[in-house]
């Protein structure tokens, strides 16, 4: 049906097994030299696709801005077939996506403060050594035209207590849910991330179309994606946002303690054996327990247990899963009705990644920590959508201006914590929500797939 | 363009939308007889009142005869009678749109069939290039309440309704009945409290 060996890899399938990753930002001075690498790149069968024959120690992949597509001199009249969000980058969006105040770009970290990254090159690697091993095989084929933009980004997974599922700076598990997608069999091995469909006119969860994450294919209502020309360019190719979060964690702790004292009082019975108030809040802010089982399927207490078929339709006032969660608006499923057909369309592929130490419990530092936010899609509209519409407000959900109460932009924000008719558990509202997650950086990039790559490494690319 | 309403406080949430596309004698005939047809029955009518992001919807036939003109402007020769298509919605163009063509393609379709080059619903770039090309800005629009959706009107309706009811259950009781009232009250409401008011700019 479609290439796999010709899309590259980490799109639908994540690099669960690669724990270790580092992100260099190039910038191409030279267009020659900037063709030259891609080619060396390419001929020594250094980038690496959705599929292979033999596992490889370390995978690269490359992924560009609009200014590394105009740096390798690709010609304006192809240039002009991209979509305006991509050109225009994610700067200068930034006040559509809620980057203010200490998220503006002035505060960003470097490159990204003062520069402008041409290439995104994504090294991941099964172990410390392996990565570091193609780092430094990847910055010796650097030609002179081509240089580093300072400083590099470490990254890596980690997980608590030896458990195999990974969790993020807050101390939630991650990389559980994305879309399950026509024609792509389950991540196998050792990925735990768990698909998850687009519901249907009975409820019931289908795979969603290849288009709505690689270019050249049917989406949602048998839509293309508009295709940057000429064709060969854009088909099997995608794009990708890329945004550095960093998360205040002693903030977020100190906010949920101070919270749970009175959301304690909100619970008739008290709470389970082991679950502390604090759990509690936590999860029903998330819409998930820490340990990553679902709050629809396990209400009362944490189980571990990963599944992700879980459905809100049934739970429609919230009692489970309160309405303003994270996961309940980033991907609503069946909560919105008629069929899935008002959420179809804003779905994303999801492979960020964690960086900087995890804070042990009870301590405080000054380490700078988060996640590095990679989403596919495959327009920049998927993802813009969801970052303003589901995240930054909250109207969809009947939270009116009321943004994500984990990763929304808002300072002082409210949540209401719908109460629970069968336990007796009271309403609670969360007032002055702090923002928990600034934006450090991020750009958007087309992601060329090895077609695309090899031709735009031949320089000879002509729009029609 | 003047497309939402505008005040101190920020850009209003409801879009203004006019769509306006030309027909022949017969489509016009038809189209008024759908229009009857949709008036009187409310399944349509229904599921566009579900779609909370959509304030309103109206169709109207103008006939090539019946268009104003201003005092001493003559009037023109048209060889079209057209559809007006007017609406208000919350939210994005393009999501306005898709919600549209994959929620209510079925009477979009019976209607617009009939107009001049219609693309039909499904898929929704074509229809997205038509509206594009017919779609007419609005010079001013007035707005009583910018800063509500059409969800934050329900939402404060809702709860004025249970506030009422409340004030009036509530007068007397004792301390713990008072408590299971309030309690009533606040399950009654608890998801219709966002803040709300004009998106800040
Ligand atoms: C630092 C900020 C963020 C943190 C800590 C965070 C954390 C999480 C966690 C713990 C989950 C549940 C585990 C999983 O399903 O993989 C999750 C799910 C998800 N998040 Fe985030 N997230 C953040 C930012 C964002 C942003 C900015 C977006 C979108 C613009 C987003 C979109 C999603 C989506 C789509 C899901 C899957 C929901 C589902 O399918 O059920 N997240 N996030």
């Amino acid at each position: 049906m479609f290439d796999f060996s010709n899309i590259q890899g980490n799109i639908l399938r994540g690099y669960a097994s690669f724990p270790h990753a580092r992100f260099l930002y190039l910038a191409v001075h030279d267009a020659g030299d900037g063709r030259s690498l891609l080619k060396a790149l390419l001929d020594s069968g250094s980038v690496t696709p959705a599929q292979w024959s033999e596992k490889p120690d370390a995978a690269l992949n490359l992924a560009l801005t609009f200014a590394g597509l105009r740096a390798l001199g690709l010609p304006e009249e192809s240039l002009a077939t991209f979509p305006a969000e991509f050109r225009e980058g994610m700067k200068v969006r930034a006040k559509a996506l809620g980057d203010v105040g200490k998220s503006s770009p002035q505060w960003w970290d470097e490159p990204w403060k003062t520069s402008r990254v041409d290439i995104l090159v994504m090294i991941y690697g099964r172990t410390e050594g392996a990565l570091e091993e193609r780092c430094r095989t990847f910055r010796q084929s650097l030609p002179a035209g081509v240089t580093e933009l300072g400083p590099d980004q470490p990254a890596g997974f980690f997980s608590k207590d030896n458990e195999k599922a990974r969790r993020e700076h807050f101390g939630f598990v991650d990389g559980l849910s994305n879309p399950a997608v026509e024609g792509v069999s389950r991540d196998g091995g050792a990925g735990r991330s768990q698909e998850i469909g687009n519901p249907d006119e009975r409820g019931r969860f289908r795979k969603i179309p290849l288009g709505e994450f690689i270019l050249g294919y049917p989406g949602e209502g048998g839509d293309l994606a508009p295709m940057p020309l000429p064709n060969l360019l854009s088909h099997n190719s995608t794009y990708l946002v890329f945004r550095k979060l960093e998360q205040n964690v002693p903030l977020f702790r100190d906010y949920i303690a101070e919270q749970a004292r009175s959301f304690a009082r909100t619970i008739p019975g008290g709470l389970p054996n082991g679950v502390t108030a604090e759990d509690f809040l936590a999860a029903k802010m998330m819409g998930r327990w820490q340990d990553g089982s679902s709050l629809i399927e396990h209400p009362d207490r944490p189980t571990k247990a990963l599944d992700n078929g879980f459905a809100y339709a049934d739970d429609p006032a919230g009692a489970r899963c309160p309405l303003g969660a994270h996961v309940r608006r980033t991907n609503p499923r069946d909560a919105l009705g008629f069929g899935g057909k008002t959420m179809s369309r804003h779905r994303l592929i999801r492979r960020g990644i964690t960086y900087g130490k995890p804070l042990p419990p009870d301590e405080r530092d000054d380490e700078r920590r988060g996640i590095l936010f990679i989403a596919f899609n495959s327009g920049f509209d998927q993802f813009e959508f969801v970052q303003q519409l589901w995240v930054n407000f909250g109207d969809d959900f009947e939270q009116s201006n009321d943004g994500d109460p984990i990763a929304g932009s808002s300072q002082g924000g409210q949540m209401v914590i719908p109460g629970d008719e069968t336990t007796g558990r009271r309403p609670f509202i969360c007032f002055n929500i702090p923002r928990f997650v600034e934006t450090k950086g991020g750009d958007y990039f087309f992601v060329p797939s090895l077609a695309a790559l090899r031709l735009l490494a031949s320089g000879r690319v002509r729009a029609s | 363009m003047a497309d939402r309403a505008r005040n101190k406080d920020g850009l209003g949430k409801a879009v203004t939308f006019n769509v306006i596309t030309p027909m022949n004698r017969f489509g016009t005939c038809v189209v008024r007889v759908l229009l009857w047809i949709f008036d009187r029955w409310k399944r349509t009518q229904n599921t566009a009142k579900a779609l909370a992001f959509l304030p309103f919807v109206h169709w109207v036939v103008i006939k090539r005869d019946r268009f104003p003109q201003l005092e001493g402007q003559p009037a023109e020769k048209l060889n079209y009678d057209y559809l007006f298509f007017l609406s208000t919605f919350n939210g994005p163009w393009e999501t306005y749109i898709e919600a549209f063509a994959d929620v209510l393609y079925v009477p979009l379709d019976l209607v617009w069939f009939w107009s001049i080059r219609y693309p039909m619903a499904r898929p929704v770039a074509p229809l997205k290039r038509y509206i594009k090309r017919n779609q007419v800005e609005s010079d001013h629009s007035y707005s009583a309440y910018p800063g509500a959706s059409v969800r934050d009107v329900r939402a404060g309706l809702e709860v004025r309704r249970e506030l009422e009811l409340f004030e009036k259950n509530s007068r007397d009781l004792p301390p713990d009945k008072f408590a299971t009232e309030f309690n009533r009250l606040l399950m009654s409401v608890q998801n219709k409290l966002g803040s709300f008011g004009p998106i800040p700019e």
